[in-house]
């Protein structure tokens, strides 16, 4: 599982792993919140990671396989009554039947027209969410979403949860490099390099995007099925395309070459708003200065810009930056 | 009876496609002349639409003096966002390309909605807005507004491209790069014009569709899925196809507003532009490359 280790990625994992335990120790409840958040969204960027950075299929409606994980398991928990254990991975399932679908598409379709595809699929994702009142709650969304419980256990307070989503973080992100490092890994990438090129070497390349799809799906069905069970209310203003514009810049501005730059991105996405309002509140600022730091409309403007910034100046993202400082250093 | 109605719905169909004709006219100007997509497109249509309410609803201009700051001023943002944008992403990955056009999108669409509020404003008419009765058709002044409108920007940029050199140079470059440049064709400069004229058209659309629809409130992703779809229906390598692709789009629309459902129409467009992508990715209209 883990192959051969080195001294220096001993260390790195030894730093890690303390660095997580004092996490959880020291934060208060706003800072496990924003941990889960990160946990979350890093499962599903290390999906898109795969897609987009491994295999070069864009999809700008990841957010609507976020909201099939979200929603089927939201519903069959609490209207249905089903178990957490059984309803969470028949909703990653549906996700990735979702993905299956789009897959189909990427099959005929490439860059520009795939993207338009997967934004059609995220529209109509919205549209079915907002018109179907009866089932989802249309705009109003649902709640009374139960907590996932082991037995007797609940996983009901932050901390747990935090604990909950870590572990499978790990799993996902454990299970993702070994896929990417194996055979798979080198057809996604001779799939993204050349596609010609990679069917004239024998590569069936409509079954690995397939594949690819429906994993990548899959990865966002079990990011959404944790957010349901965490928020215990979902609406359908979580699952909108800005969304899924959200979920590339944590692969784009992370770094889309490496499973960890998911984790960055995700970092980097979701302190970015607390670290603004941290900086509004020094008075050292006048006030309209301030008022731009804590608007959310100003933020979607700031990523639109560092997604634009980092695309032009960074291309590997923050962790090619780190990894080039890294090695000049050494 | 059934025959009057069926006259109206083509009436605003036809109209609905007039727009979407000239937002598929925008995309196919860009597409054949750097073979990419602007994901922007639709965010600068619904921008057109904003200055045009804030010239003639807040600082009570004239309509044509607006209409014609509108189109002025689309042109100075596509040579703008031409130099700033699109230049440094020039030679990058298609991905690349897709990606930062729909930041910049997101960022002019909060920008504007900062300005502007992020719910979407009515706008008055152009002329008087009293029904005409032919027949028992009710025919709007300011649909046939965007009848005119549209007749004119499409001769416009016929004439532009057919008739002007620079018209004629982004044509070389669209038929063969290379031999364009081996000619003395600047492709930068091809580029650069090739956005002028493309958002020109995009904002002047925004604005002339603006009193139909709403202006703003987020509907610029849209809007670029909408013209996209048109310029794929009709074939976005041959001009006029795209023009005929986005009116039939627009009728296509419109039938299914006035005989199915008015609800759900913007699945119902997602699903139709999925199956054209589908099923005929080139168009209908398809252009032989001539190389």
């Amino acid at each position: 599982m883990f192959g051969t280790i080195r001294l220096k990625e001993l260390l790195i994992y030894a730093f890690g792993v303390s660095l997580f335990f004092s996490f959880i120790i020291l934060a208060n409840i706003k800072w496990l919140d924003i941990g889960i958040h990160v946990g979350i969204y890093f499962i599903v960027a290390t999906g898109l990671t795969i897609l987009l950075g491994m295999a070069g299929q864009i999809s700008i409606g990841h957010a609507a396989f976020f909201g099939i994980g979200a929603y089927s398991s939201g519903l069959l928990t609490s209207t249905w009554d089903l178990n957490f254990w059984i309803a969470g991975p028949l909703s990653v399932i549906f996700a990735g039947i979702g993905g299956y679908l789009v897959g189909l598409t990427s099959i005929r379709l490439r860059h520009d027209s795939l993207a338009m595809a997967t934004i059609a699929f995220q529209v109509i994702f919205s549209v079915l969410v907002y018109e179907w009142v009866e089932v989802t709650g249309g705009p109003a969304g649902f709640g009374n979403i139960p907590v996932p419980s082991i037995g007797t256990f609940k996983i009901d307070t932050e901390t747990k949860y935090f604990l909950f989503v870590s572990i499978i973080a790990l799993g996902v992100f454990l299970f993702s490099r070994n896929l990417i490092s194996r055979r798979i890994g080198r057809v996604l990438i001779s799939i993204r390099e050349n596609e010609v090129v990679s069917s004239s070497i024998g590569i069936n390349v409509p079954k690995y995007k397939l594949k690819v799809f429906t994993l990548s799906a899959m990865y966002a069905g079990v990011g959404g099925v944790l957010f349901a069970h965490y928020a215990r209310f979902i609406s359908p203003t979580s699952f909108t395309i800005h969304f899924s514009f959200a979920f590339l810049v944590m692969v784009l501005v992370g770094g889309r070459r490496h499973i960890l730059g998911a984790f960055f991105g995700s970092i980097f996405v979701t302190i970015l708003p607390e670290f603004l309002r941290l900086v509004s509140s020094f008075s050292l600022f006048p006030v309209s200065l301030r008022e731009i730091f804590t608007n959310y409309t100003y933020h979607l403007i700031i990523y639109g810009l560092l997604v634009y910034f980092s695309l032009v100046l960074l291309p590997k993202g923050i962790y090619g930056l780190g990894v080039s400082v890294f090695q000049k250093r050494l | 009876m059934i025959l009057t109605n069926l006259f109206q719905v083509l009436f605003s169909g036809i109209t609905i496609g007039c727009i979407y004709a000239l937002m598929a006219l925008g995309f196919h100007i860009v597409y054949i002349t750097i073979k990419n997509v602007n994901f922007a497109f639709g965010m600068f249509v619904s921008l057109g639409g904003l200055i045009g309410y804030a010239l003639v609803t807040q600082l009570q201009l004239n309509f044509f003096v607006a209409l014609l700051i509108v189109a002025v001023a689309g042109g100075i943002a596509g040579y703008l966002f031409e130099r700033s944008i699109v230049r440094p992403i020039f030679d990058r990955p298609i991905l690349t390309f897709i990606i930062c056009t729909l930041a910049i999108g997101e960022v002019i669409e909060n920008g504007s909605s900062l300005l502007w509020g992020s719910e979407a404003l009515p706008c008055k008419a152009f002329t008087n807005n009293v029904p005409l009765d032919l027949f028992g058709v009710k025919i709007f002044p300011q649909n046939l507004w965007i009848l005119g409108l549209t007749l004119f920007a499409v001769i416009g940029a016929k004439i532009y491209f057919n008739f002007t050199l620079t018209g004629k140079a982004m044509r070389a470059t669209a038929n063969n790069r290379l031999a364009a440049r081996l000619c003395g064709i600047n492709p930068l400069r091809v580029s650069s014009f090739a956005f002028i004229s493309s958002l020109s058209l995009g904002l002047f659309a925004g604005m002339i569709f603006s009193p139909i629809t709403f202006a703003g409130g987020f509907v610029g992703i849209h809007y670029t899925v909408l013209g996209f779809t048109g310029a794929i229906l009709g074939g976005i390598t041959s001009s006029t196809g795209s023009i005929l692709g986005g009116l039939l789009l627009g009728i296509v629309e419109a039938l299914f507003r006035g005989f199915i459902t008015t609800r759900h129409t913007e699945a119902f467009m997602m699903m139709i532009l999925l199956l054209i992508l589908l099923l005929l990715p080139q168009g209908l209209f398809r252009v032989r490359s001539e190389e």
